[in-house]
């Protein structure tokens, strides 16, 4: 499984990438693309939605045993090494199935969280523990009223007799429910809309003080909100430098953008296959749907906004290694409205073309649609990220 | 012409809210904010209400029930009713196979349905598309075959609105299969839903909530004077019912109910500079929004005042046009609403459960927004796509 | 052979240049220089004035020439797509006679498809060539055919069978444009410029070894050209800007411009003219505007999609993959990136960017803009006739169902024009 990354690099322009994938990678292509076409129909995943944890355990595993879950992470803490284009691989994937496993929590937000902040200990212990399956990690971000605002944090962390107290509420915190660990960030100083002054702790789920209500999302996948209530964690528990959290929560969030960047391309090039295939069996007026032009139009319409989402992906995947911050920010930023602009044309697309059953339970379409939907809003929607570009000087 | 309201219509528009205000029970008001919408009970409840009052079906004729208010003051009214929001008065029973009934019926059907209709006795669901018979419409199959006195009705009928809750059903149904063209055959049955054969199966929507269904037709026996109007004349019936005081269709109220959510919601929702509600961006949208709302308002106007001055019941292809911008707007709307709450969409209504009682009500304001997006998707698909009133317009107005 | 990496191409672009620029030269000579070495063009064949050089790596090689100052082979216009054709379809004596003149600008071509009866349905041309004892003699009128005045040949697509379906009717040739058969009328736009003709041919003659390829390919190959010219709609976006260095190849340079290039000096005012965008911003203050800062937001990542889209293609390409319909994909995109540039374009400069002359903005350019970026998307195939070739192409849908297929042209209903 291990890929020598350097080895497809070639020259492009500025950047180092091509565009075809090397041996190795159609091979992890293939993989994956087995195991979701083994696991994921819709019946199965709607088994696995109303199952009491909201994932499945036996894909969990197996995803763990074909290495996925460590794809990315250094071999040092019993990873792959895998480069982005790899993740970008598994995730294109994840999106053709629609999974609902907690990969985006454990792996991407949190994972990228303690490889980016945490001391040598905490990575062998944690990164090998949700390589292997055996642990889930959450991201306890988002408060009640700080929609996209990412320094808008009001729960406060104090440190008291050696320990830090916590206390606040986090709100719709992805697989919240199921984690055994959950990173929380908290005010550690500062007012609540400040960038410095935020610092990110690591909290046994079982810490006494924290309630959890957990619920499923529109989705499929699982939320929870969470209470903290004098919640005691040991001094060690601080994650990264106390105070200058910001970056690293904006770190995470870049890779979550490049995460549901390539999931989003996977789930809308199946909205786009399906749609056509639907435009050509359908037939009204004596004659397949796909017969009337301004049904093809809106179809090439589906297929450019693909395209370009995909394009963009690629450019978030070869971003996120990117050593300047605001390259890196700039980037993100242009990869995320474009995503947004994408999932919107192709979710709303694929629905019209469809017609009435494209908003059934019955039919994958609509299933595909609501997941894009919450991609949309998922790290800032189109205005969000126009708005934060509109204030950056472009660094091209 | 008179794009603006006058004195006398402002006074009965202010009527009209402080009827609202004082009528509508609390479980109705409730109810208007949440998702799923309001129950049945919430729907009867108010048409009875505002019949006993007189203005359950203003437009009907005097006769029947109407009030002989002008085109102007139905409009406001009805949009009164959307903003505030109220349950409307059943579109199926008021809007559709009422004014079918009062034109084409005969005196019987008139006498024991139109009160009935009024006073939502009798609840009336449509029984139009078929699996295969979506847009081309006129292809439908649902077959009634005359036996004696009766027709033996076979067949499927898909995305029936309220059929579960509906004690009657307005069909399209083929009574000659070998008509000269496809529209000739079909005729406007009405059947009780409770008759034998007939099966109501749910289909199960992305807004979790139960609104459409499949009816199944398994030699069900409908007597011969259940049909409306002549035996294979349905399809001119339809006609007549699809444009038949259609200006309502446009929902301009249901929209400028949701923009006004949109920005109490922005109100308290941060953006890079202070409020949502104060960003520019957001600003211009909801601009864009009401300029939008206001072409479309008084463009409705205009098509009423055309019609005021027309006398016969030719179907007007201009109401394409209301139903193709009102459909955009309210899905602009529910697009608008739903990107203001940004993340907070993403809870199902199972959270109420997972709070144990202990729900907060706040959340209760931001949970029916996602549903009411992907139910606004349907907008532009029901009663005939946005693509069908495309083409509507470009044959029956342009000439093309 | 030739090693294919970065850094051996850029060191032997670097010492080829450092060895035989100099701004002293002759433009022709230096151009013949281009030639010989390959180094003009060098992704062409080895055979044919280039290199072999996979295309990724071109833009090594210009920035080697940028670094150095010195003066590229222009890669615009329709003679390039004239020798995308000629390298295609073309026979060795059409490469023989045609491509080194090309390589040095010295030929001028124009392209004669569209017809008044035919704009998008390029193919129901109805411009007739008829074999008359030993050549082709050519009857009918083109229009919408840039340089066609300054043209020293043309690529003609004429019907050589009536009795043949629409498409199989068509053949391609090479027509001299300088004979007593081919007269040009300009045509004036809205934009001031004439950069189109109509051109009458009454009697015009072409040899039979002027055809390209097969009797009855011709749709074939305009395909070709037409899927060439929809790739440089892209590439199109950064030509003319004349370098400002001193020297008489410089003044040489311009001078062409000026006169033979004159009609594509707008093209890139009608891809939107992305790269004034930012400077005007800030010179005007409008950056300050949070409306504005937004728009140039929005135009910036449709410019990024379009620019990795772009990169994809390349790599595909690069990869030995067919000239595909992708192009199509690139067109549509540029045309997006055109139009929400002259809507920037606009917020920016408000009512001045109807100006034109000396107190306009940027000289009238923004002006030029504004009623230049409509013809992104008609010119080269309509946004629409793209989307055709994306649905009936790469996502495989129904044709549209068609009243000329399988039967003879002469008897399918004619484009009309009233």
């Amino acid at each position: 499984m291990r890929s020598n990354v350097i080895s497809y690099l070639k020259v492009f322009w500025g950047f180092k990438m091509d565009f075809e994938l090397s041996n190795e990678q159609q091979l992890l292509k293939d993989s994956v693309s087995r195991l979701i076409a083994d696991n994921y129909d819709l019946q199965k995943r709607g088994a696995i939605i109303k199952s009491a944890d909201g994932y499945s355990k036996t894909v969990w595993k197996q995803l763990a045993d074909l290495g996925l879950l460590g794809l990315s992470f250094s071999s040092n803490y019993g990873g792959f090494d895998g480069g982005p284009v790899e993740q970008m691989i598994v995730l294109e994937a994840f999106g053709t199935g629609l999974l609902i496993e907690p990969y985006l929590a454990t792996i991407v937000l949190s994972g990228t969280a303690i490889q980016s902040a945490a001391d040598e200990n905490k990575k062998s212990e944690l990164l090998s523990a949700i390589s292997n399956g055996d642990h889930l990690m959450a991201f306890a971000h988002s408060e009640r009223l700080s929609r996209y605002q990412l320094s808008q944090v009001e729960t406060r962390a104090q440190l008291k007799n050696g320990n830090w107290i916590l206390n606040g509420e986090k709100t719709t915190v992805l697989h919240g429910g199921i984690a055994d660990t959950i990173i929380v960030t908290a005010r550690t100083k500062g007012s609540d809309r400040s960038t410095d002054g935020i610092s990110l702790f690591l909290v046994p789920a079982k810490t006494k003080g924290i309630t959890v209500n957990s619920y499923p999302t529109i989705d499929g996948m699982q939320a929870a909100d969470i209470k903290l209530s004098n919640v005691s964690v040991p001094q060690n528990a601080l994650l990264g430098e106390c105070d200058k959290g910001f970056l690293i929560i904006e770190n995470i969030e870049q890779h979550g953008i490049a995460a549901v960047a390539a999931e989003s391309v996977g789930a809308m090039q199946c909205v786009l296959d399906m749609t056509v295939d639907y435009l050509k069996t359908r037939t009204q007026f004596g004659r397949p749907i796909g017969d009337f032009q301004v049904l093809q139009h809106r179809a090439a319409d589906m297929y450019v906004a693909v395209e370009e989402a995909r394009s963009i992906a690629i450019y978030a995947a070869m971003m996120t290694t990117e050593k300047d911050t605001e390259k890196r920010r700039h980037a993100m930023a242009t990869t995320k409205a474009q995503i947004g602009v994408s999932c919107r044309e192709v979710g709303q697309g694929g629905v019209q073309l469809h017609g009435g059953i494209g908003i059934t339970e019955e039919y994958a379409i609509g299933h595909y649609f609501k997941r894009l939907s919450m991609i949309e809003r998922q790290f800032g929607d189109v205005e969000h990220h126009m708005t934060t570009l509109s204030m950056m000087d472009s660094p091209d | 012409m008179e794009l603006a309201f006058s004195s006398e219509e402002i006074v009965f528009r202010d009527e009209i809210r402080a009827f609202i205000a004082e009528k509508l029970p609390e479980s109705a008001r409730k109810n208007g904010g949440r998702w799923p919408h309001w129950s049945k009970e919430d729907v009867v409840t108010w048409q009875r209400i505002l019949n006993e009052k007189g203005w359950a079906v203003p437009h009907w004729p005097v006769e029947y029930g109407g009030t002989n208010w002008t085109a102007v003051q139905r409009y406001i009214f009805i949009e009164e009713l959307l903003r505030t929001p109220t349950p409307e008065p059943l579109s199926f029973n008021v809007n559709m196979v009422g004014p079918v009934i009062c034109t084409f019926g005969n005196d019987e059907q008139k006498k024991y349905f139109l009160p009935k209709l009024r006073n939502l006795d009798i609840w009336f669901c449509q029984g139009f598309s078929e699996p295969g018979a979506g847009s081309d419409l006129a292809s439908l199959k649902t077959s009634a075959v005359k036996d004696g006195d009766e027709y033996v009705v076979n067949g499927q009928k898909i995305w029936t609105s309220q059929a579960h809750n509906a004690d009657w059903i307005f069909a399209l149904v083929r009574t000659n299969p070998n008509a000269a063209k496809p529209q000739m055959g079909i005729s406007f049955l009405l059947i009780d839903m409770k008759s034998e054969g007939v099966t109501v199966r749910g289909i199960e929507t992305i807004d979790e909530s139960r609104h459409v269904n499949e009816v199944f037709f398994d030699n069900v026996r409908v007597p011969v004077s259940n049909i409306v109007g002549e035996e294979n004349k349905g399809w001119d019936y339809a006609k007549f019912l699809l444009g038949n005081e259609r200006t309502g269709i446009a929902r301009v109220g249901l929209s400028r109910e949701r923009l006004g959510r949109a920005k109490k919601l922005a109100a308290k929702l941060p953006s890079f500079n202070g409020p949502l509600a104060d960003d520019p961006q957001f600003k211009r949208k909801c601009a864009t929004v009401e300029m939008q709302l206001k072409s479309l308002e008084i463009t409705i106007m205009r098509i009423i005042d055309r019609q005021r001055r027309r006398n016969d019941s030719a179907p007007d292809p201009a109401t394409s046009m209301l139903k193709l911008r009102g459909a955009e707007i309210q899905q602009t709307t529910a697009e608008l609403l739903a990107d203001v709450a940004g993340p907070m969409v993403a809870p199902t209504g199972q959270i109420r459960a997972a709070y144990e009682g202990d729900f907060p009500a706040e959340l209760e304001e931001t949970l029916g927004i996602i549903p009411h997006y992907f139910n606004s998707r349907a907008a532009t698909i029901y009663g005939g796509s946005n693509e069908i009133q495309r083409n509507i317009i470009s044959k029956g107005i342009l000439g093309l | 052979m030739t090693e294919h990496t970065e850094d051996y191409v850029r060191k032997e672009a670097r010492t080829w240049l450092e060895n035989n620029w100099d701004p002293n030269l002759d433009l022709f000579e230096w151009r013949n220089k281009l030639a010989d070495s390959g180094w003009g063009l060098p992704n062409w064949p080895s055979d044919w004035y280039g290199r072999d050089l996979p295309v990724g790596l071109v833009p090594i090689v210009e920035e080697e020439f940028q670094r150095i100052g010195a003066l590229p082979i222009p890669k615009s216009g329709i003679r390039m797509l004239a020798a995308a054709t000629i390298l295609n379809h073309g026979t060795e004596m059409h490469k023989e006679k045609f491509l080194r003149r090309i390589v040095t600008g010295e030929d001028v071509w124009c392209q004669l498809f569209s017809e008044p009866g035919s704009g998008s349905d390029l193919a129901g041309a109805t411009t007739k060539a008829v074999m008359a004892g030993n050549k082709w003699v050519v009857n009918g009128q083109k229009v919408w055919t840039t340089s066609a005045h300054k043209a020293h040949w043309g690529l003609l697509l004429a019907r050589t069978d009536m009795d043949a379906t629409k498409h199989d009717g068509l053949s391609y040739f090479i027509i001299d444009m300088k004979q007593p058969g081919v007269e040009t009328q300009p045509l004036k736009q809205m934009n001031g410029y004439a950069s189109f003709n109509q051109v009458f041919l009454t009697d015009a003659e072409v040899l039979p070894d002027f055809q390209v390829a097969e009797l009855g390919d011709g749709w074939k190959v305009a395909t070709t050209t037409l899927m060439h010219e929809r790739r440089a709609a892209d590439s199109l976006r950064a030509w003319g800007q004349v370098p400002n260095s001193e020297g008489p190849i410089y003044d040489q340079e311009r001078a062409e411009i000026e006169t033979t290039m004159a009609p594509y000096k707008w093209y890139p005012q009608r891809a939107g003219r992305v790269d004034l965008i930012m400077q005007r911003a800030k010179e005007t203050g409008a950056i300050k505007d949070p409306a504005v800062r937004q728009e140039i937001a929005k135009l910036m990542t449709l410019h990024k999609s379009a620019e990795w889209t772009a990169r994809r293609a390349r790599s595909a390409q690069e990869q030995g993959k067919p000239q595909g319909p992708e192009g199509s994909l690139g067109k549509l995109a540029a045309s997006n990136v055109a139009r929400a540039a002259a809507k920037v374009h606009t917020m920016i400069s408000g009512a001045d960017s109807m100006l034109s002359g000396d107190d306009s903005p940027e000289n009238g350019t923004v002006a030029e803009v504004l009623i230049s970026f409509p013809a992104s998307s008609i010119a080269g195939g309509t946004d629409e006739i793209q989307k055709n070739i994306i649905s009936e192409r790469v996502l495989d849908m129904p044709k549209e169902t068609r009243f000329d297929a399988g039967k003879p042209f002469k008897d399918i209903p004619r484009n009309t024009i009233s």
